[in-house]
């Protein structure tokens, strides 16, 4: 399942627009947490993060962990600079109005599984 | 080998990432292993956040070449109290500010240990902390991790085959007339080396002592300063190194006491695995490796005192005179921090002579001369054999008694015993400090008595050729010209053990020449230098 599927699947908001998506892009797991230690040393490469921190340092940590993508759970939303930062990475960012458990969820019934 | 030197401000989160993004991008540059640069990144990020969250400041020294990266983050901070603590997962000393953006959940430290193949902490309470790390680069670079510093000169070799012997892994091969070496089965030991008489197989780092100066500084084994015989001190030989040029010398010695401190430590947590054993030597952590991988668990956590030193010098320069392939390969490595250098200890040794002679008569006797020790041990037939030698040459009047066994700690090395000479050793001693305790045992407090011998000793037979001297000195001669015609590297597949041995049966008649299976190869190349020679 590529990002775009998922995206429309889980109804979320896009906040990247910029960042064109690569069908062939998909992600088969997927890591949820708001340390971010604990992402660095654990979230699996080219996994999605669900995670409810929002400023800079997600997306520096999410680059490095060289995650697909990260999806701000509980309506959370990271200010302008943040966003502009992201693409300037490639790292596609979504907002949800769900809580992290929800999505998560939802993402196993989708087939993602954990690292 | 490329370096690089990013700067980190303290309590920047928002640019906090920038010094690891820019370390990426120079190992992408170079075409790193994908997996590799995520390692690296994950643990350059950890470090520099470390410096972001709590220092005011800090530095990213980097340095790459194709088998690895090493990374140094050196901050200017409050430093760590307990780096134990430190170290364990979900420990921090985060403030609530940094704790609120999702860092201090105690697992930055840990997380530079998983993705590192190595890694060392230092601080300083009120000084600052410095983290180092590599991390290698291709998965060919983990085999070649295990590579080694032997120097094999294959055309010096004369097939002996001395040296298949004295390997403890039966590493090495004569294949072809040339020694060959199975790399993943080397330890880098010294017991090749040592066998070797023509010098095939022998340590890198032999030629000049390298130029130094005031930032240098000269990382001496412990044993350099005991190469002078028993007339010149320490002190003498330190300033004759000094007057080499070198800003500073430090001994190994400092870094083994701490080495030992920190594995008693260790050892004291009643969950290790006992016994411990204390990475001391790196041949040793190499034979663990190869030969005992079960006993893994129980080497301390530490590197070796030599890679200690190497890692906590911050001297701009450090020469070194390794004493072992070990060591060597050790030094091979890339340094962020410090030029590196090394230099043979005998060259070192040989350029100090002159100085610590220099005015000073060298005596050979005992003349006027009183010895400063009273008693010394030696065991093991070998070590004998070069002490009564020294002994001989009047080089020992330092000591008063000597004491000498043939066996490895005397008679605990037998071979009828079972136990290791040296843990019998110790096990006796033990039992006897707690048998003089008690004071209904007088077992260890008995004592016979010393008994006078009432003939004296007279020399054997030995080495004399002939009881006729005229006639000893004529098979001398002939003797030096038959060891002449063989090719003098004691091979022993004749059956003698020398070269000058089969030449000496030779003469007496208990063998023959014929016996050499080289000596056709001997004799025409004696002709060929005869040849050359006219």
């Amino acid at each position: 399942m590529n990002l775009s599927e998922i995206a429309r699947a889980l109804e979320l908001e896009y906040l990247t627009p910029a960042l064109v998506l690569d069908d062939n892009r998909g992600a088969g797991q997927g890591y949820v947490s708001d340390l971010l230690s604990d992402v660095l040393g654990h979230a699996p490469a080219g996994s999605l993060l669900i995670t409810l921190q929002v400023h800079m340092n997600v997306v520096a940590v999410a680059a490095h962990a060289e995650l697909a993508g990260v999806i701000f759970a509980a309506g959370r939303r990271p200010e302008q600079p943040v966003m502009d930062r992201a693409v300037e990475e490639g790292l596609p960012l979504w907002s949800s109005q769900q809580s992290a458990f929800d999505l998560v969820g939802r993402l196993y019934d989708l087939g993602l599984k954990g690292g | 080998m490329d370096s690089a030197t990013y700067p980190i401000a303290g309590g920047d989160f928002e640019h906090g990432g920038s010094a690891s993004k820019r370390l990426k991008e120079m190992l992408k540059r170079l075409g790193a292993d994908p997996k590799a640069v995520r390692r690296t990144m994950i643990a350059a990020y950890e470090a520099e956040m470390n410096v972001v969250i709590h220092a005011l400041k800090g530095v990213m020294k980097v340095a790459v070449d194709p088998e690895q990266v090493e990374v140094a983050v050196i901050d200017e901070g409050p430093g760590i109290a307990d780096i134990e603590l430190a170290m364990k997962e979900g420990y921090s000393t985060a403030p609530a500010a940094a704790r609120a953006l999702g860092f201090g959940a105690g697992m930055g430290l840990p997380n530079i240990r998983h993705n590192s193949d190595l890694f060392s902490i230092q601080s300083e309470v009120g000084q600052g902390t410095r983290v180092r790390f590599s991390i290698l680069l291709r998965r060919a670079a983990a085999m070649a991790r295990a590579a080694n510093s032997l120097v094999i000169r294959p055309e010096r070799c004369r097939q002996c085959r001395v040296c298949l012997h004295a390997c403890p892994t039966g590493a090495l091969r004569v294949r072809g007339g040339r020694p060959a070496l199975l790399d993943h089965l080397c330890i880098d030991c010294t017991a090749c080396i040592d066998t070797c008489m023509m010098d095939a197989l022998d340590m890198p780092g032999r030629g000049d002592i390298p130029a130094v100066g005031e930032e240098s500084t000269l990382v001496l084994p412990n044993a350099f300063l005991a190469q002078f015989g028993p007339t010149v001190t320490a002190y003498e030989v330190v300033d004759a190194l000094r007057g080499l040029g070198f800003g500073d010398i430090r001994l190994m010695e400092g870094w083994q006491a701490s080495l030992r401190d920190a594995v008693l430590r260790h050892a004291r947590d009643e969950a290790r695995a006992k016994p411990v054993l204390s990475p001391v030597c790196p041949a040793v952590v190499n034979l663990i490796q190869v030969r005992f991988p079960s006993l893994l668990d129980h080497v301390a956590p530490f590197v070796t005192p030599f890679e200690a030193a190497r890692e906590e010098l911050t001297a701009a320069h450090a020469v070194f005179a390794g004493v072992c392939p070990a060591q060597h390969t050790i030094l091979r490595a890339p340094n962020v921090l410090t030029r590196v250098d090394v230099v043979a200890p005998m060259v070192l040794r040989n350029a100090v002579l002159p100085r610590v002679r220099a005015g000073k008569t060298v005596t050979r006797d005992t003349e006027g001369r009183r010895p400063e020790s009273g008693m010394v041990q030696v065991s093991g037939i070998q070590h004998v054999m070069s002490v009564l030698d020294q002994v001989e040459n009047g080089l020992m009047y330092d000591y008063t008694v000597l004491e000498l066994y043939a066996c490895d700690q005397g008679c605990f090395g037998s071979p009828v015993w079972t136990e290791d000479a040296f843990i019998a050793r110790q096990r006796y001693e033990r039992a006897r400090e707690v048998g003089r305790l008690l004071p209904y045992d007088d077992l260890f407090l008995r004592r016979g008595g010393a008994v006078r011998r009432t003939t004296p000793l007279e020399a054997r037979r030995g080495l004399r050729l002939d009881d006729d001297m005229a006639v000893a000195i004529r098979k001398l001669s002939e003797l030096d010209r038959l060891a002449r015609q063989l090719p003098g590297h004691n091979c022993g597949m004749c059956g003698a053990p020398t070269c000058s041995a089969l030449a000496e049966d030779a003469v007496l008649g208990r063998g023959c020449l014929d016996e050499c299976m080289f000596l056709g190869e001997a004799r025409s190349e004696l002709a060929v230098h005869e040849e050359d020679s006219r």
